[in-house]
């Protein structure tokens, strides 16, 4: 298996350094996917699909990098699994952050003292003419093909409601407000493109109304969904995206979906829905 | 959106969802079955102008649609639909425009109307309420807090075990309105849960570029505080549980027991403040007329500490002290004065014969606006030393 990757646009290194860093805030391994067109991040917190969170995303090869090698396991199965601990990439971005703009940064697999590495080499900005040139070896572990399953992408789910979410921000500050007040909210939204998001204890109920959204689908004319609200504060506090458009599907009792969707990128995260005993 | 009168019974939840229904541009709002029973028709006036008001204060005009039927009924008289306005007395602004319409609308009303709610008891409404979170974040040392509304402003209080106290105190002129229908309305509620609420769309700082909007209600005991708040088109609503208060202390802090004062600059109190040494049980303040300076120390594992500051200079603009006092405090019981010195500008200690300690901190909020906080603390009294 070969895997080789060069990407030498400021803007892209920071793009990927964004994705990967939020990735690796969100769960304790991360499984990278390598295909011939796409690199995939699949974070999940346990192997049960259905009960857990996921967060799935694709990134286009063709926009980040500017060479673009790789072999899969055989020609059949043309693609690379590998699982490696988020931990150990974190510090590899702080790096990256710190030393400034890097001029290019290589990705390769490759083994290194007889287990297979995900190695970064990254090209500083220095002083003088010399380059700089700082290489970080991630451990890694090949994912078993028969193990592939278990992370194929997510069946494009047929919502109830499905709205544009333009004001992230608000959200994400409101949501982690509520996690302060309680355990659980739950989500509600109408077909006229209303978008509540409700809290409720012994001590105090809030709720929240985005109102006059766009409204991408909608099935029935209106949906909710009971989440937790650790997972989804987690999850928006630590995603530090620009996209240009987010979507918020939800399923009747099941499913919150957030897609977020840019030219080079997409992101989604799938929480289920706590059923209310 | 239906209001129908048929009954009296309407709540302030139904308002506000009228008023949301507007927000997503529905906005015809139909009054029928207003009867001309004259308690019912009075009731559902007032219930009526309180949601206009609130559609003014949210910014939208309003529809409102009366059907033929409905005005016949509710004026003896034919008279047209616009003289129902003036009937309601109400304002001539550009915000809402009465039309007769002779057809029934029913779009969906989501029936929400809970129990009878009749006038609020205490309204207040600010532009900003990051005011209001940034000088009660100061004094929630202790989650439970009594609030205390009168005409001249709102005093909160947060108090620990019956000795050290803190009072916000914001008058009324900080709020854009205030209303307070009785003499004194005093209630008790979680005040971390309602600076969560407060701080809902973010806790930046004072200055910062964000500035929801806040509606504060109160219907009397037993009912929850209702808030709305509102930033960028997005309306927060909380209802926060009130609980019967605790009587607070009432610190008597008469000017004739106070022997020693000082205005002083709070930044240099502060900076004092969070050096002294944390070792100590006591922190203790001294200050005579002989003297030059007001002295602080500590006495800890390594040594007594003295921090003199000399009364002429500039950190202090006036101290006045009858005879010498000199007064220990637990250093642990002082804590809760930090936060508020942390955003004053002035400080007043004041000290009476009996050691009890008030600190008065001055708060500036707007340009011309000041809030303040009192904190109490008793002396430690030292059983072993002779007076």
């Amino acid at each position: 298996m070969k895997f080789r990757g060069k990407m030498i646009d400021p803007n892209c290194i920071k793009q990927f350094i964004g994705i990967l860093g939020c990735m690796t805030k969100l769960g304790k391994s991360c499984i990278l996917r390598i295909t011939t067109t796409d690199l995939y991040f699949i974070v999940r917190e346990s192997q049960t699909i259905s009960a857990s969170p996921l967060i799935w995303c694709a990134l286009d090869e063709g926009h980040f990098f500017s060479e673009f090698g790789m072999e899969g396991l055989s020609t059949v199965d043309n693609e690379i699994y590998l699982e490696f601990v988020a931990e150990n990439v974190a510090r590899t971005l702080s790096a990256l952050k710190v030393s400034g703009t890097a001029k290019s940064v290589k990705i390769k697999l490759t083994k290194k003292l007889s287990s297979p590495c995900l190695t970064f080499e990254i090209d500083l900005p220095s002083g003088t003419n010399h380059s700089r040139l700082v290489v970080h070896d991630i451990p890694v572990n090949l994912v078993p093909r028969r193990l592939w399953n278990d992370y194929l992408e997510p069946e494009a789910m047929d919502p109830d409601i499905s709205v544009h979410m333009p004001q992230l921000r608000l959200m994400k500050s409101i949501v982690e407000r509520m996690k302060n007040l309680a355990n659980m909210a739950t989500i509600h939204v109408t077909s006229e493109g209303l978008l509540t998001l409700t809290v409720e204890t012994e001590a105090v109920s809030v709720t929240s109304h985005f109102d006059n959204l766009h409204v991408e689908k909608k099935k029935e004319e209106e949906a909710s969904v009971t989440i937790e609200l650790k997972r989804l504060s987690n999850f928006l506090g630590h995603e530090q995206l620009n996209p240009q458009k987010v979507v918020c599907d939800v399923l009747q009792s099941k499913l919150m979906h957030l897609n977020f969707l840019s030219d080079s990128y997409t992101l989604q995260y799938f929480l289920p829905g706590i059923n209310d005993q | 959106m239906l209001l129908n009168f048929r009954s009296s019974k309407f709540s302030n939840f139904a308002l506000y969802n009228a008023a949301m229904f507007l927000f997503n541009n529905k906005q015809q709002i139909l009054v029928r079955n207003l009867t001309n029973r004259h308690r019912v028709f009075q009731d559902c006036c007032a219930i009526l102008l309180q949601f206009l008001q609130i559609c003014i204060d949210l910014g939208r005009k309003a529809y409102l649609l009366i059907a033929q039927a409905v005005h016949n009924k509710a004026l003896a008289g034919s008279s047209p639909a616009s003289d129902f306005g003036e009937f309601l007395k109400l304002p001539k602004t550009s915000h809402f425009e009465i039309q007769q319409f002779d057809r029934f609308i029913m779009p969906h009303f989501s029936s929400q109307n809970i129990s009878v709610e009749q006038n609020h008891v205490l309204m207040i409404r600010m532009d900003n309420a990051k005011i209001i979170s940034h000088i009660l974040k100061a004094i929630n040392f202790k989650e439970n807090s009594v609030f205390c509304c009168t005409k001249d402003g709102l005093k909160v209080t947060v108090e620990d075990m019956k000795s050290v106290q803190l009072n916000a105190f914001i008058e009324p002129g900080i709020f854009q309105s205030y209303v307070v229908k009785e003499e004194e309305i005093k209630f008790q509620l979680n005040l971390t849960v309602l600076l969560e609420c407060l701080n809902v769309f973010g806790s930046s700082g004072l200055q910062s570029g964000t500035s929801p909007a806040l509606k504060l209600y109160y219907n009397g005991h037993g009912t929850p505080v209702s808030i709305l708040l509102e930033e960028s088109g997005v309306i927060t609503d909380c209802k926060i549980r009130t609980v019967h208060f605790d009587p607070v202390l009432d610190y008597d802090f008469g000017t004739s027991n106070v022997i020693g004062r000082i205005i002083m600059s709070s930044e240099c109190l502060k900076e004092v403040f969070c050096e002294l040494d944390s070792t100590s049980d006591c922190v203790q303040f001294s200050m005579s007329p002989d003297s030059a300076n007001f002295r602080i120390t500590t006495f800890g594992h390594s040594g007594t500490y003295h921090v003199d500051i000399p009364k002429a200079s500039d950190v202090i603009e006036s101290l006045r002290c009858t005879s010498p006092v000199s007064f220990k405090y637990k250093l642990s019981l002082m804590k809760p004065s930090i936060r508020p010195l942390g955003i004053a500008q002035k400080v007043s200690l004041r000290i009476d014969d009996t050691g009890l300690i008030c600190f008065q901190f001055m708060i500036k909020v707007e340009d011309n606006h000041n809030c303040y906080i009192d904190f109490y603390c008793p002396a430690d009294v030292d059983f072993e030393e002779d007076e």
